[in-house]
């Protein structure tokens, strides 16, 4: 009994070295500044989720490129893991250094409240970006694509790859995760509102990982020998889906599209097993989220209509939610994904 | 005086005959339930019965098939081991690491072996050398290989490709997956093991009672520690096979199969109170519970009921089991 103690309380103290351990590696990554001259000294940031992956990156790509353009000073961090008590770390020390405007895409919409109302009674201009948090004191919320237009756009995509009959499949994540779940119903909406010939099979397939999504995926074509399409919903699923068809040489057969980065559907769309993967492009919406913090320092009112210089297509601004939206999704297939970084 | 007897006896005979069909439904539960699940989805769908959907099933759960006979192993002398998906995760990275930066196969698979048997024998030091039960090491265990595998990872998926054809699903010999080969030989060398040879008897002895074993001269740390190294190679082994089915790693991958690991075993029929069970016993258990996780879907149930149905075979299982115990101790006592 006594040894047995004995070994309970080294484990916790193992547990304890351990938890001391992660919180050390979640301490921020600053990235670099921008080094552009500021003629006004306009200074903004943005936090984002976790700092060094290639989304991320992405954003910093389009933010440090409107800084330029606009000829102020850009500073992108964030922690090095998803934590968001180190993110809320994070934005309250970017706000006791006099940043003018401070964009952030908050990992817990509600913690985050209390530094973002800290922030705005200090005369910190306060946007969120990429992920909301609607109850805080945020001015704008720059939004990359509206749920609805991924959902059509990703059904769009498949109707096109299949001739626009046939059955297809989904495989989703989570059961719980709101925002496939708003997806998939804006698919299924497009779906029988303008593709009448085709038919959903199986139902929606929930996955926890890679190895489950190609497990469904197999089952959905050996049970439906028919079956033209599938739609992989988050990222992991994405490989497994597209594995499975690759595996069943069904290239050609059974067309993929999804919701993945260009990065994460490249080696498919490459070998033909995915034909497209729709998302936003990311380094659009820090080009957007740089412009915006400016406009908001600068004082100026957002239109319902917006021209950016740097960006394709108008920005539409919903005055009732305040929300900045990026516009229409992109899509990424064989001939553009090498162009993205992300 | 009769009478007494009478009264006496009554019970113990009742009992007696109560175990032995209690024995008996033991014995033949899973093979019953293997054929009436096999002919229900016969049935219920036209594509349950062809050779791809078997080759289906066979390549999906091969790795699962390794983890599984080695876990046995364990479980036979009454331990757990909870952490093998994130070991087999974790592998799995260094695996497709190694092919996508092109390293020689052989090595790649040499260091699948070696982590998963330094792992095996991390798991063996904590639950024999500092005498924690398995259950809370294995848990502690699978947390740390859970963040490792999430701090490697950090964001960026890694494209594996097969360490060699022959340990992916898409290689064949003759009809069937190679990796079926690969799994009846290991099936076959464990059986042996257990049941041929004086450490097969060792692990048996442990599992009954561990007193009585260590009276009886046998090396109960070194026969522990052998089992948790046999199991740590299997899931080296597995995640050469893992990688390359799903062909790529992410922070979730390996995650299910320490559940349908410990699964496969028990619904097989082997005993989580030690001392009894065997290998073949798992792949019973194990056929079982991937032809269910194949079976719903072609026949249209929503893959929720996978674990309801899962579930209460477990409990089927270990109430039987639980029930022999039961009884048998009656008996034991009032002989």
């Amino acid at each position: 009994m006594k040894k047995l103690t004995g070994a309970v309380a080294l484990l916790a103290s193992g547990a304890l070295l351990l938890s001391g351990c992660s919180t050390t590696s979640t301490s921020s990554t600053e990235a670099g500044t921008t080094a552009a001259a500021s003629a006004d000294g306009v200074k903004v940031a943005f936090v984002s989720q976790v700092e060094g992956i290639p989304y991320f990156n992405g954003f910093k790509t389009g933010g440090e490129k409107a800084a330029k353009d606009l000829g102020i000073s850009f500073t992108q961090t964030g922690p090095a893991k998803a934590d968001s008590t180190e993110q809320v770390k994070i934005l309250d020390g970017l706000v006791a250094q006099k940043y003018d405007a401070i964009a952030v895409s908050p990992l817990d919409p509600t913690s985050i409240n209390s530094s973002l109302a800290t922030a705005a009674e200090a005369g910190v201009k306060v946007a969120t970006s990429d992920a909301d948090a609607p109850d805080s004191a945020r001015q704008v919320f720059v939004s990359q694509a509206s749920d609805a237009d991924l959902g059509s756009t990703v059904m769009d995509q498949l109707a096109e790859a299949v001739g626009k009959s046939g059955e297809y499949g989904i495989v989703s994540g989570s059961a719980d995760t709101a925002t496939f779940n708003n997806w998939i119903a804006a698919a299924q909406e497009r779906q029988e509102s303008a593709y009448p010939d085709m038919k959903l099979v199986g139902g929606i397939r929930y996955t926890t990982d890679t190895a489950q999504a190609l497990q469904e995926a197999q089952n959905l074509m050996t049970a439906n020998p028919d079956l033209k399409g599938i739609i992989a919903v988050p990222s992991t699923a994405i490989p497994g889906v597209a594995q499975a068809v690759q595996n069943a040489g069904a290239i050609g057969k059974v067309a993929v599209t999804g919701f993945g980065s260009p990065k994460t559907a490249a080696e498919f769309l490459e070998s033909g097993a995915m034909t497209s993967t729709v998302l936003w492009n990311v380094e659009d919406l820090g080009y957007l989220t740089v412009w915006a913090l400016d406009q908001l320092v600068e004082g100026k009112e957002f239109q319902a209509s917006n021209t950016v210089s740097g960006l394709d297509s108008p920005v539409t601004y919903d005055a009732a939610s305040k929300t900045l939206l990026l516009g229409k999704p992109t899509v990424f297939t064989k001939e553009n994904y090498a162009d993205y970084d992300f | 005086m009769s009478a007494a007897t009478v009264a006496g006896a009554d019970p113990i005979i009742r009992d007696a005959r109560l175990l032995s069909i209690l024995r008996w439904a033991q014995q033949l539960l899973m093979p019953v339930l293997l054929v009436v699940e096999i002919v229900l989805f016969t049935i219920l769908s036209p594509h349950f019965m062809t050779s791809q959907n078997w080759v289906n099933i066979a390549t999906n759960s091969a790795d699962l098939a390794l983890i599984a006979a080695g876990l046995t192993l364990i479980v036979i002398m009454a331990g757990i081991d909870v952490s093998t998906g994130f070991a087999v995760g974790l592998i799995g990275w260094f695996v497709a690491t190694g092919m996508a930066q092109g390293r020689p196969p052989i090595l790649v698979l040499t260091v699948a072996l070696v982590i998963g048997i330094v792992i095996g024998l991390f798991n063996g030091a904590l639950t024999v050398g500092l005498s924690i039960p398995s259950i809370v090491a294995t848990l502690g265990t699978s947390a740390i290989f859970q963040t490792l595998l999430f701090a490697l990872w950090n964001s960026t998926d890694v494209f594996a490709r097969p360490v060699f054809p022959w340990l992916s699903g898409q290689a064949r010999i003759g009809a069937l997956p190679a990796v079926v080969f690969l799994v009846v030989v290991v099936y076959a060398a464990l059986h042996l093991l257990l049941s041929r040879t004086t450490y097969g008897r060792s692990v048996y002895a442990i599992g009954s009672n561990v007193e009585a074993a260590a009276l009886a001269g046998i090396k109960i740390a070194r026969v522990r520690m052998i089992a948790y190294v046999i199991l740590g190679a299997l899931v080296g082994l597995a995640a050469c096979l893992y990688s390359a089915r799903i062909g790529v790693v992410q922070a979730s991958s390996g995650s299910d199969l320490t559940m349908l690991a410990i699964a496969s075993v028990v619904v097989g029929g082997t005993s989580v109170l030690g001392g009894e069970g065997s290998v073949l016993r798992t792949l019973g258990g194990l056929i079982f519970i991937a032809v269910l996780r194949n079976g719903v879907v072609l026949a249209g149930v929503p893959s929720l009921w996978n674990g309801v149905m899962i579930g209460l075979v477990i409990l089927l299982a270990v109430s039987i089991n639980g029930l022999v115990v039961r009884i048998s101790r009656r008996q034991r006592r009032s002989l």
